[in-house]
């Protein structure tokens, strides 16, 4: 329970009130009430199951205290999508997180319960590291800006390097265009020129990934969540045409009758005028081609309505070719028995019509809606992030392997040439700490600090490699015990005399 | 149920087990199925022909890997602290033998084995033997009566199955399997009867004083190895400074953890903040080093410290700092805090103190770690207003003599007296220091544990409840009330002569960091 004073409300907060004694809740809520000409008391529920329920469980004179108003909780998915279709997909992101990444944040929220405060943490540090640890980043900026000062020859040698950059020239070469690749390949102000027509080029992939998006989604058919749907636009781009793809709409769209054809249309219409706010995408901003989009739609949705009413008029349903309906079973009653017969419904010429009406929108919609994914374009590698890696070893640390393998292999972080052949094995070598750690994994629950010492000393001691005297071994054995155990790897035990108890399994 | 033959031929096959084991009997498994009940039919057709030599058998071949096994592991011949009902034991092994006895007659009648059963023909064969091997080591320890005066059944268990691991077919390797992932082994470990160690002590070994620790380590130091290479990797994490400042003006704070010294990898890095700070020109950078090794650590210390770095007038709680830094927008602190885990820091409430200061736009903070379990410290409201970014910063430094004591640490941990206790002789020279109701507390204290300690064999450390000792003082009119008794127990805490916590339920409880030995000659010295 917390509570937060103010000068004339108090707000107290039951969090988790099904935990809570019902008696308790009845007593405070009276005490409450009885101060309400003096302090005004506001209190808050948290309640899991419902109010319904919630009220059952207090007293009538205790509900009756009550004056309550409800607040839905918004669900954790949905704040997470509004924050993704923002920052991740919309038109202000100008860097694109890659969908492996983006899977990996995503599941990350799933999984660990992580607030939206980590997301948006680990977003940002996504942008930290693409403009820290990718000199190409500097490409991002607007053209007038990128002059020769800034854009310099080892910028050009890098994108030379990219693997976007080799397959564009190796299309270029299978066009035909022989010139152009070789200006690319040799010519720095041509390569430079080139770049910076990457921007406009830049700016019409996205809007055409946005729209096909916001349309994708307007026709509120796809079973995937707008978080699938863009991960998939962005690795396999969109398509309408290929069933297993996510973007598998077609058959959704065909079976779908007279009066849903209508509100998509209407929703594919709004979406082309207006946009989709969170995206931050206008719409289709050309507008002659916004006009005539809408044109089209608009004759599409006159002629379906007049189909309506011509069907009705002759008191038929209307139906097309797609939908299921188009085959009847049939039941007749004779004698108290019932007839099953399957009959082919035949279509009449409205549904011809309605037929070809729902083949043009679909193909209309699969004009406007369509893109090809991000890495199939040239300089992606600019403004694309995807790599999980830092990401994990930031956000979500490893600590008991880094600890075991700095103990286990202490070559891997120290690249000395005397431990190189132990090899993850003992050695003589390696630091005591380090032969401890090996000896102490080797042990039991119970170990022996007596035949430790033993273990340790025919290691490093007069009659190995090492020579070391057992005075000076004695100092390092004690330095290795004692850090072990700050590490937090053994505690005293007090089965036997000189013996301490494992408590690390790494 | 078994047929009228098994029964009548039940005491022949009990003789058999008794006295005529075949002739070798730890080949058995490792034979074709198909032979087996061959050998079987033989051994019960005509016992008269097998005893001779099976009695050999019992004398020498189980002795002969018993002697041998003793030679290699010597512990176990005295290692014999297993606490075990024998004879329930036994005679729940005895029915099981009896019926696997039976079943063996039954299939060896009955002639016809199908695949299935001999699978099941496998199990009862391998409790029979190795019923056989009990028997067998039973007279051995018979003979062997003399040296061992306990006979308790279950090293005698651990033995059998050792010497049937190492024979049968089905092996149970003693020697622990490698390369098992971390919860298998703990598993694997912490099964009960296979913690076993020998009884050897350090009692020939001369520990280190304090003073021969740090010669020989001043000699030492120098010559390792790999100092270079501790060295280089220093360097290579020094590159990353100029990141991290960079993630600390982004608002995260930052965690180094990994094996070693970090002291003096954050030194540097204060070093180069000094000059780099990550705040915006406009701003004026306070930097505090905190090293939360240091066992005097107090939060209040630590406020009064942070409020002296930014010029305020010494406050002791966090809000007055907090809205002071609000107040003036051009000062930021940054706060590097060595050994996040150390003990003095783990307390909640600490924590809490510092996510709140670490989420302040105008404080950046980073700390080490020097344990792996740094994870636990934080809950997820927590970790979210630090906003940890965790850096590998393994260095293989030494840890220096302020950040571990280590011959202290190591006597602790044997159970030795250590030189910040004092021992007896500590005792003895605080309590002459105090007032004489002070001494009759302590002698009043060391009895009731004494005591504890006698009453509650085995307990890890012997605790008396605070209330319980109160009480007790105030009976032999040792304090009147519980603020002198409070302040009487302070003392002993500042000399670190008693140790109190809280157990599971929440109650007080009081103990004291000594051995009985040494509490008995605290007694003894007292009531002299």
């Amino acid at each position: 329970m917390e509570s937060k004073g103010g000068n004339e409300r108090v707000i107290v907060a039951f969090q988790d009130s099904e935990a809570f004694d019902t008696g308790l809740v009845g007593e405070l809520v009276g005490l409450f009430h009885s101060w309400q000409g003096r302090i005004q008391f506001s209190v808050l529920f948290g309640i899991a199951t419902s109010v319904e329920l919630f009220q059952a469980r207090l007293l009538k004179s205790t509900a009756r205290l009550l004056y309550g108003a409800q607040f839905d909780v918004v669900q954790a998915n949905a704040v997470l999508e509004n924050v993704i279709m923002v920052a991740v997909a919309g038109t202000e992101a100008k860097l694109r997180i890659g969908p492996e990444l983006l899977r990996k944040l995503v599941r990350r929220q799933q999984e660990q319960v992580a607030g939206v405060g980590a997301f948006v943490s680990s977003l940002k540090y996504a942008y930290i590291n693409h403009f820290y640890a990718n000199p190409l980043s500097v490409l991002l900026a607007n053209g007038d800006k990128l002059d020769n000062e800034i854009l310099q020859p080892e910028h050009l040698e890098a994108v030379r390097m990219l693997e976007s950059f080799k397959s564009h020239v190796e299309l270029a070469v299978e066009a035909g265009q022989l010139d152009h690749a070789q200006k690319l390949l040799e010519d720095d102000d041509y390569l430079r020129n080139h770049i910076l027509e990457q921007l406009p080029k830049r700016q019409n992939y996205l809007k055409r990934l946005l729209q096909s998006l916001a349309l994708a989604t307007a026709t509120e058919l796809s079973k995937r969540s707008f978080i699938g749907l863009y991960e998939a636009a962005l690795e396999e781009g969109v398509s309408l045409d290929h069933p297993p793809r996510p973007f598998d709409l077609g058959d959704a769209i065909k079976r779908s009758n007279p009066e849903e054809l209508i509100g998509l249309i209407d929703r594919v219409m709004t979406t082309i005028e207006e946009g989709n706010l969170s995206l931050g995408w206008g719409g289709i901003d050309d507008d002659q081609d916004a006009e005539a989009a809408i044109k089209r739609f608009k004759e599409l949705r006159f002629d379906v309505e007049r189909l309506i009413a011509e069907s009705k008029g002759k008191g038929a349903s209307l139906k097309s070719k797609y939908s299921s309906q188009s085959k009847v079973l049939r039941t007749t009653v004779v004698a108290q028995k019932v007839q099953l017969s399957r009959d082919t419904a035949t279509l009449t010429d409205e549904d011809n019509a309605f037929t070809e009406a729902i083949d043009s929108f679909f193909a209309f919609v699969k004009e406007l809606v369509g893109c090809e994914p991000l890495s199939s374009l040239f300089l992606h590698e600019v403004w694309q992030y995807d790599y999980h890696l830092p990401y994990e070893d930031v956000f979500v640390p490893r600590p008991g392997g880094a600890f075991a393998r700095a103990l286990s292999r202490p070559h891997d972080y120290l690249g000395c040439a005397c431990c190189d052949k132990a090899n993850g094995s003992l050695a003589g070598t390696l630091p005591a700490t380090s032969i401890l750690y090996h000896l102490y994994s080797e042990a039991g629950a119970l170990i022996n600090v007596a035949d430790l010492w033993a273990a340790y000393y025919a290691l490093v001691g007069d009659e190995s490699e090492i020579g070391m005297d057992e005075r000076s071994a004695l100092v390092l054995f004690y330095r290795g015990l004692a850090e072990l155990r700050a590490m937090g790897f053994m505690k005293q035990s007090k089965k036997k005399a000189d013996h301490i108890a494992k408590l690390k399994w790494l | 149920m078994p047929p009228k033959k098994a029964t009548n031929l039940k005491p022949a096959v009990r003789a058999s087990r008794k006295r005529s084991p075949p002739s070798d009997p730890y080949k058995i498994p490792e034979e074709d199925e198909n032979e087996t009940p061959k050998r079987r039919r033989h051994a019960n057709q005509d016992p008269e022909d097998e005893k001779a030599p099976a009695n050999e058998a019992v004398v020498s071949t189980p002795s002969a890997s018993r002697l041998k096994k003793a030679v290699a592991t010597p512990i176990k011949l005295n290692g014999l602290n297993g606490v075990d009902t024998p004879s329930r034991r036994n005679n729940a092994d005895r029915s099981a033998r009896r019926k696997s006895a039976r079943a063996l007659v039954d299939r060896v009648i009955s002639g016809a084995i199908s695949d299935d059963e001999a699978e099941e023909g496998d199990i009862a064969r391998e409790i029979y033997e190795s019923s056989e091997d009990e028997d067998n080591e039973e007279e051995e320890e018979n003979q062997h009566g003399e040296t061992e005066p306990t006979t308790p059944s279950k090293p005698a268990a651990g033995r059998k199955r050792k010497a049937t691991a190492s024979t049968t077919a089905r092996k149970r390797s003693p020697t622990p399997p490698r390369d098992l992932p971390p919860h298998e082994q703990y598993f694997y470990q912490n099964k009960p009867g296979l913690s076993k160690t020998s009884s050897n002590t350090l009692s020939s070994l001369q520990l280190l004083t304090h003073d021969e620790y740090f010669s020989l380590l001043r000699d030492l130091a120098p010559k390792n190895p790999h100092n270079s290479d501790i060295s280089h990797l220093q360097s290579l994490h020094a590159s990353s400074f100029p990141q991290w400042a960079f993630e600390l003006s982004q608002g995260f704070s930052t965690c180094l953890y990994g094996y070693g010294s970090k002291r003096h990898l954050l030194h540097q890095f204060a070093t180069y903040l000094s000059s780099h700070p990550p705040c915006q020109s406009s701003q004026t950078n306070k930097i505090v080093i905190v090293n939360g090794y240091a066992p005097s650590f107090t939060t209040r210390e630590f406020l009064s410290v942070l409020s002296s770095a930014v010029s305020l007038p010494i406050c002791t709680s966090l809000p007055p700092l907090l809205s002071f830094l609000s107040s003036r927008p051009k000062t930021t602190l940054t706060i590097l805090l060595n050994s996040v885990t150390a003990p003095p820091l783990r307390k909640s409430s600490f924590q809490s103190l510092l996510s709140t200061l670490a989420s302040h736009p105008q404080v950046y903070f980073c700390c080490t770690s020097d344990t792996p379990d740094f994870g636990l410290l934080w809950d997820s409201a927590l970790s979210t207003s630090f906003q940890f970014l965790f850096h590998d910063c393994t260095t293989f430094a030494s840890f220096s003599p302020s950040e571990l004591e280590v011959v202290d640490f190591v006597h602790e941990l044997l159970g030795r007296k250590t030189r910040r206790v004092g021992g007896k002789e500590g005792v003895a020279f605080v309590l002459r220091s105090l007032p004489e109701n002070a001494k009759s507390l302590f002698k009043l204290l060391v009895g009731e544990v004494l005591c504890a300690d006698d009453t509650g064999q085995g307990q890890e450390e012997v605790a008396v409840e605070y209330r319980m000792v109160y009480n007790r003082a105030v009976e032999e009119f040792i304090c009147s009330s519980e603020m002198a008794f409070r302040t009487l127990l302070k003392e002993f805490h500042d000399h670190q002569i008693i140790t109190s916590h809280k157990d599971v339920l929440g109650t007080e409880m009081l103990s004291l960091p000594f051995r009985k030995e040494e509490l008995e000659g605290i007694l003894e010295e007292l009531t002299a």
